[in-house]
C-alpha cells in the first residue's frame, strides 16, 4: 500500500485527520495520456476571451472547499479523514450514523494481473454494526462524514455569480436516499426548478471568489433542521439534465457567456 | 409559520377543459385524468390547505378529499411543505427555446422520385441544423438504397432518423434487423403493407425499433391522425405547444415531386429542389403561417384537456376554408369525454369529400 502523508487540521471543534489531496486525478492523466499539454497552455493563454473556467481548475479539492466553507460560515458535514479504525468508531460513536465517500474522483483505476479495473464508487453508509465486521486497524486514506438527514438535495449549476437550481426529492425512495445516483428509472425521483435564499447564493459566491472559479455545479442538502449543508462544487459536473428537468436552459447561458452576448 | 402545505411540483401541470382536466407529469411522462373540482383545493400559488379545506367541506365528502389526496400523493404529484419553503420552489419554465431554424424534417418518395438525398441533407437539413429526419418511403425499396442515405446521414450531425417504407419481400426480416443494429441513428423503421400487425424489433432505449403494420401508407393523406396513442407528455413539447403548433413548428419538408413545404399533406409549396434555395423557400412570407398556430386558438381544441400533450394536423381539418378549425381525424370530444371514430362522423363527410379520402376512410 502507498503511504500517505497525514497533516493534522482543525474543522471546528473537531480535530480531523488530512491527508495531502490525491493529484492522480482522471483528467490530469487523460490530458497526459493525449499528449494535449501544449495545446491546454495555449489555451490557458487566451485570458482575454470570455472563459468557463481553466483546465487546472478541475484538479480543485473537495477538501480545500471544505477548509474555505469554514472561513466564510457555511454549513458542511463533520468531516474525517482517517487511515485508522479506532478513530473511525469514535467519529460513528458520536455521531451514529456517517456516510463515506471518494475523497476526490468517484473514478478510480486499478491495475491488476497487468489489466486495467475502473471503478465507480458511489456514497456509503456507516453504522457501528457495520464496523464490527473489520478487523485490520488500518485501511486507505478515507472520508467519512456525519450522515445529514434531508428534506431534499439541491443541484445548483453556477456560472459568473447566475445560479440555476433544482431540488432533488430523493427521500422518498430507498434506492436513492443515500445516493441519488442510483437511479429508478420506473419512478424517478422528483426534480423541480429551486431558488436558494439570497443569503446561501451571496456565501456561495464568496465561495466561489476564493476558489478562482467562475462556474461550478453545488451540491448541497436542505437538512431536517431547514438548513443548507454544503456537499462540494465541482467545476466540471454535468448540467445537462438539470437545465432539461428544470427548462433552465443553461445551454444559451454559456453560449451566451462565451460569445459575449454576439 | 410551520403549519404543512402540500403543493404542486413544478413539473405537474394541470390542465383544464370543458369538462374533465389532467395532471401532466411532464418528467414521468404521463397524465393523470382528474374531476375539475380537484383543481379548486388548489390556490392561485399550486398549494393546498388541508386544514382549511377540511373546515370549509361537508361531513358526507371527507371520503371524496381522502380519495383526491391520495391520488395527489400516490402519483407524487404534491409535496409536503411549510409557507417559506413553498415560496423556494417557482414554477415551470414555459420558454420554449431551441437551437435551430429547422428541428424536424419530413423527406417523401414513392416510385416516380429521383431525390438526390446528399443535396436535400447537405443544402436543406444542415444549414438548418436539423437532426430529425423521418424518411417515407410510399413503395418497395431496396436495401441498398436505404443504407445509401443511411451512410449521409451517419457521417453528419443528424441525431435520429425514423423510416416507414413498404414491406419489400426482397429484404428479409432478419437481415433488416441487422442492418438496424449496425445503424444506430435510426430511432424506428415501420413497415407498411404487412401480413399482420407486429413488433419486428424491441426498442433500445428509445432506438432501433422496427414495427410492422398491415395497413398500406401509400401517400400523404394517410397522415394527420390526432388520438391518444400519439400524447407526448414531454416539457419540450408542452412548452412548445404553448406558443407555437405542435406539428408545423420549425418543420420542413420534401415531397414526393421535390417540393418545398410546410408539410407534404399541404398544397401550398414554395418551390422545388430542381430550381429553389433554402433560403428562398424560408424566407417566403408564408413559409411559417402556421408555426404559431396554438391548439388554445383552434376550435374545440381550446375546451381540451388534452391540448398540450397533443399532436395536430392543419392539413385535414373539419372546415377546410377555417383555419383554426378542429383537426379532421380527430374523433375526441371535450365535452362528452368521447372518443369516437372520426371518419365516420356525419359532420366530417363534407371535408373528407374535399380532400378525396373516401377511398382511405372506406379501409
Amino acid at each position: 500500500m502507498i503511504s500517505v502523508s497525514i497533516l493534522l487540521i482543525v474543522f471546528g471543534t473537531e480535530e480531523v485527520f488530512l491527508n495531502i489531496p490525491n493529484t492522480n486525478s482522471f483528467i490530469s492523466e487523460s490530458i497526459d495520456e493525449n499528449n494535449s499539454k501544449p495545446i491546454v497552455d495555449f489555451l490557458n493563454l487566451k485570458l482575454n476571451k470570455p472563459q468557463i473556467n481553466k483546465f487546472s481548475d478541475n484538479n480543485i479539492g473537495k477538501l480545500h472547499q471544505l477548509e474555505l466553507c469554514k472561513l466564510i460560515n457555511l454549513k458542511f458535514p463533520e468531516t474525517l479523514i482517517t487511515t485508522s479504525l479506532a478513530d473511525l468508531k469514535k467519529f460513528v460513536t458520536v455521531h451514529k450514523i456517517v456516510i463515506t465517500k471518494p475523497i476526490e474522483n468517484p473514478f478510480s483505476k486499478h491495475i491488476v494481473n497487468g489489466k486495467d479495473l475502473h471503478f465507480f464508487t458511489s456514497s456509503k453508509l456507516i453504522t457501528s454494526n457495520i464496523l464490527k465486521k473489520y478487523t485490520s486497524d488500518r485501511f486507505q486514506a478515507s472520508l467519512f462524514q456525519k450522515y445529514t438527514e434531508k428534506k431534499f438535495e439541491i443541484r445548483s449549476f453556477y456560472l459568473n455569480e447566475t445560479f440555476k437550481s433544482m431540488a432533488i426529492f430523493s427521500q422518498q425512495n430507498e434506492k436513492t436516499k443515500i445516493d441519488y445516483r442510483n437511479y429508478d428509472r420506473e419512478r424517478p425521483n422528483r426534480i423541480v426548478p429551486f431558488l436558494l435564499p439570497k443569503s446561501i447564493e451571496k456565501k456561495l459566491i464568496k465561495l466561489m471568489k476564493l476558489l478562482g472559479l467562475n462556474c461550478g455545479s453545488f451540491d448541497l442538502i436542505y437538512s431536517v433542521n431547514d438548513e443548507y449543508v454544503f456537499l462540494e462544487v465541482n467545476p466540471i459536473g454535468q448540467f445537462q439534465w438539470l437545465s432539461r428537468n428544470c427548462n433552465h436552459n443553461i445551454e444559451r447561458l454559456i453560449a451566451e457567456t462565451l460569445t459575449n452576448g454576439e | 409559520m410551520n403549519k404543512t402545505y402540500f403543493k404542486l411540483f413544478a413539473n405537474c401541470i394541470i390542465v383544464k377543459g370543458a369538462s374533465r382536466a389532467t395532471i401532466c407529469d411532464l418528467q414521468r411522462n404521463k397524465f393523470q385524468l382528474i374531476p375539475l373540482s380537484l383543481i379548486d383545493f388548489f390556490d392561485d400559488k399550486n398549494l393546498i390547505d388541508l386544514e382549511k379545506i377540511k373546515k370549509q367541506i361537508t361531513e358526507d365528502s371527507i371520503h371524496i378529499l381522502n380519495e383526491y389526496m391520495d391520488l395527489l400523493i400516490e402519483n407524487e404529484f404534491i409535496f409536503e411543505c411549510n409557507l417559506k419553503e413553498s415560496k423556494l420552489f417557482p414554477s415551470l419554465s414555459m420558454d420554449f427555446d431551441y437551437p435551430s431554424t429547422i428541428s424536424n424534417a419530413i423527406i417523401d418518395y414513392d416510385k416516380n422520385s429521383n431525390h438526390n438525398f446528399q443535396k436535400i441533407i447537405d443544402e436543406y437539413l444542415i444549414p438548418t441544423n436539423c437532426r430529425h429526419i423521418q424518411f417515407r418511403f410510399y413503395d418497395g425499396i431496396e436495401l441498398n438504397y436505404l443504407n445509401d442515405i443511411i451512410k449521409i446521414v451517419n457521417e453528419s450531425f443528424i441525431k435520429s432518423i425514423e423510416i416507414i417504407v413498404k414491406y419489400n419481400k426482397t429484404i428479409p426480416l432478419e437481415r433488416l434487423k441487422e442492418w438496424v443494429s449496425e445503424n444506430k441513428k435510426i430511432k424506428s423503421v415501420t413497415l407498411h403493407s404487412y401480413s399482420k400487425n407486429q413488433i419486428v424489433q424491441e426498442e433500445n432505449f428509445g432506438f432501433g425499433i422496427i414495427v410492422a403494420v398491415k395497413q398500406e401508407i401509400n401517400d400523404e393523406s394517410h397522415c394527420g391522425i390526432v388520438h391518444h396513442n400519439y400524447f407526448n407528455v414531454l416539457i419540450e413539447s408542452f412548452t412548445e405547444s404553448q406558443n407555437h403548433n405542435t406539428c408545423l413548428n420549425r418543420k420542413l419538408s420534401i415531397d414526393k415531386n421535390g417540393n418545398i413545404k410546410n408539410c407534404p399533406s399541404m398544397s401550398q409549396s414554395f418551390g422545388n429542389i430542381k430550381d429553389t434555395t433554402l433560403e428562398v423557400a424560408l424566407n417566403h412570407k408564408e413559409f411559417k403561417k402556421y408555426w404559431n398556430i396554438t391548439k388554445d386558438q383552434i376550435e374545440v381544441c381550446k375546451d381540451c384537456e388534452f391540448r398540450h400533450i397533443c399532436t395536430d394536423c392543419r392539413a385535414y381539418i373539419e372546415e377546410p376554408e377555417n383555419q383554426y378549425s378542429k383537426p379532421l381525424k380527430c374523433g375526441y370530444n371535450p365535452y362528452t369525454n368521447k372518443w369516437e371514430e372520426w371518419s365516420v362522423n356525419p359532420l366530417k363527410q363534407k371535408a373528407i369529400k374535399h380532400y378525396v379520402m373516401q377511398d382511405l376512410v372506406k379501409k
